[in-house]
């Protein structure tokens, strides 16, 4: 993808987009692993120790990655948009009425 | 506000607020802990971030659909599974409540995303005001909240500068269900993930039958839940056609038709449309007040009208 002047708007190059992109991504709330049940319980040690795994926000992320906030915005953004598969919502309407979705299926 | 000043009974007006919920259609209705939420909560989305005098965060929750609702197909449940918007309505009605009856500032929490951070990021969260309710519990179903007797509700929060005693969150977790864990048991999945169309969902249960942890892939899901998100893709797609037959196809192609039509029609159907992790749920579907038959069949062992 080429640079765009929103690129240039938030001093974010491509090949910044292709460097951090998928770490960007990867640490942001698009996955999410939780361990254990730690806010119902109240466990604020457990709390702390899975922020990360639930996602980190773009500010969090910015600091570890010694970013501005805005760039991280951008590039995550960014990146959702690509990732993003349009011919995986038909899937759907295949589905209910006693149809349960079956991995196998998909090339029938 | 207020420069008169009424004397306000906190456990009488906190009953009546949750009076009011539930009278006004909400199956559930509890007080989050402030603190906690403050504390939990990331720097941007807190609830005083929003409303800097907040004192309490009430959270409500509406039933989902009827039984006959997960008989249908997945293309019918698109247009019309959720009910959200009369968590919303509630909530919008209470905060009305509160202000007149009691002078205080109050506010209906918008549900809806950060405008400066994309389609991802919602301004508050929602599902934690109502967890540290006591309200709903986190399932393996990508934390979707469940509630043992009520199931799957939809959630709606108010922000009030009036003091309420907070609840606290649900002593015990019903995910997973015991049917769940058993088929974990023979084939590494509960229900929920085995027929997610996008296989999101993944984790693991204990020996004790709890959750030890949960995994879930929110982009994914999104593919499935949030349709408004393939309009970019679709109009760049038409722009940068190669061929004007191409343009035409990519617009007039009937999937992406239908994207038209419910944004001409304001259809709500742009978002949350699967529901195929909570259809094969036990707990969503067959919790003991999981629907309006079922709440009519307690009702009436009850000796209720």
């Amino acid at each position: 993808m080429a640079e765009t002047s929103f690129h240039k708007a938030y001093g974010v190059s491509e090949d910044m987009v292709t460097e951090l992109g998928d770490e960007i991504f990867d640490l942001s709330h698009n996955k999410q692993t939780r361990i254990g049940d730690a806010v119902r319980e109240m466990d604020w040690d457990a709390i702390e120790a899975g922020r990360a795994g639930m996602g980190l926000t773009d500010g969090q992320i910015a600091e570890r990655l010694e970013l501005e906030v805005e760039q991280v915005t951008f590039i995550r953004t960014l990146v959702e948009g690509q990732r993003f598969h349009t011919g995986h919502y038909k899937r759907l309407y295949k589905l209910g009425g006693g149809k349960r979705y079956r991995p196998e299926r998909e090339n029938e | 506000m207020a420069n008169k000043k009424i004397d306000i009974d906190p456990g009488e007006a906190k009953e009546a607020i949750l009076g009011y919920c539930r009278k006004k259609g909400a199956l559930a209705a509890g007080v989050a802990d402030l603190e906690a939420l403050e504390r939990i909560a990331p720097a941007g989305h807190r609830p005083s971030d929003l409303m800097p005098r907040v004192k309490s965060v009430i959270s409500l929750g509406v039933g989902g659909q009827t039984q006959g609702a997960w008989t249908l197909p997945a293309k019918a449940m698109s247009f019309f599974g959720s009910t959200e918007g009369r968590a919303y309505t509630i909530a919008y009605g209470l905060a009305f409540m509160i202000e007149r009856q009691y002078l205080e500032r109050s506010v209906y929490c918008p549900p809806d995303i950060d405008p400066e951070l994309g389609s991802r990021v919602p301004l508050q969260s929602i599902k934690l005001h109502a967890e540290l309710a006591g309200i709903g519990a986190r399932s393996l179903a990508g934390d979707i909240l469940l509630h043992p007797e009520f199931g799957y509700m939809y959630f709606a929060s108010v922000f009030t500068e009036l003091e309420l005693e907070p609840d606290k969150p649900m002593e015990t977790n019903p995910c997973p269900a015991p049917s769940c864990t058993d088929m974990y048991k023979k084939i590494g999945q509960t229900p929920c993930m085995k027929f997610c169309p996008v296989q999101c969902l993944s984790g693991s249960i204990s020996e004790d039958g709890k959750q030890a942890d949960m995994k879930y892939d929110m982009a994914a899901c999104a593919e499935m839940t949030q349709q408004y998100e393939t309009l970019a893709t679709v109009l760049a797609g038409a722009m940068n056609a190669d061929t004007d037959e191409e343009r035409s196809a990519m617009l007039h192609r009937p999937e992406n038709k239908t994207l038209w039509y419910k944004m001409s029609v304001g259809s709500g159907g742009l978002l949350a449309q699967c529901f195929e992790c909570m259809r094969v749920c036990p707990i969503a579907t067959r919790a003991p007040l999981a629907d309006p038959i079922l709440r009519a069949e307690a009702a009436l062992e009850r000796g209720e009208d």
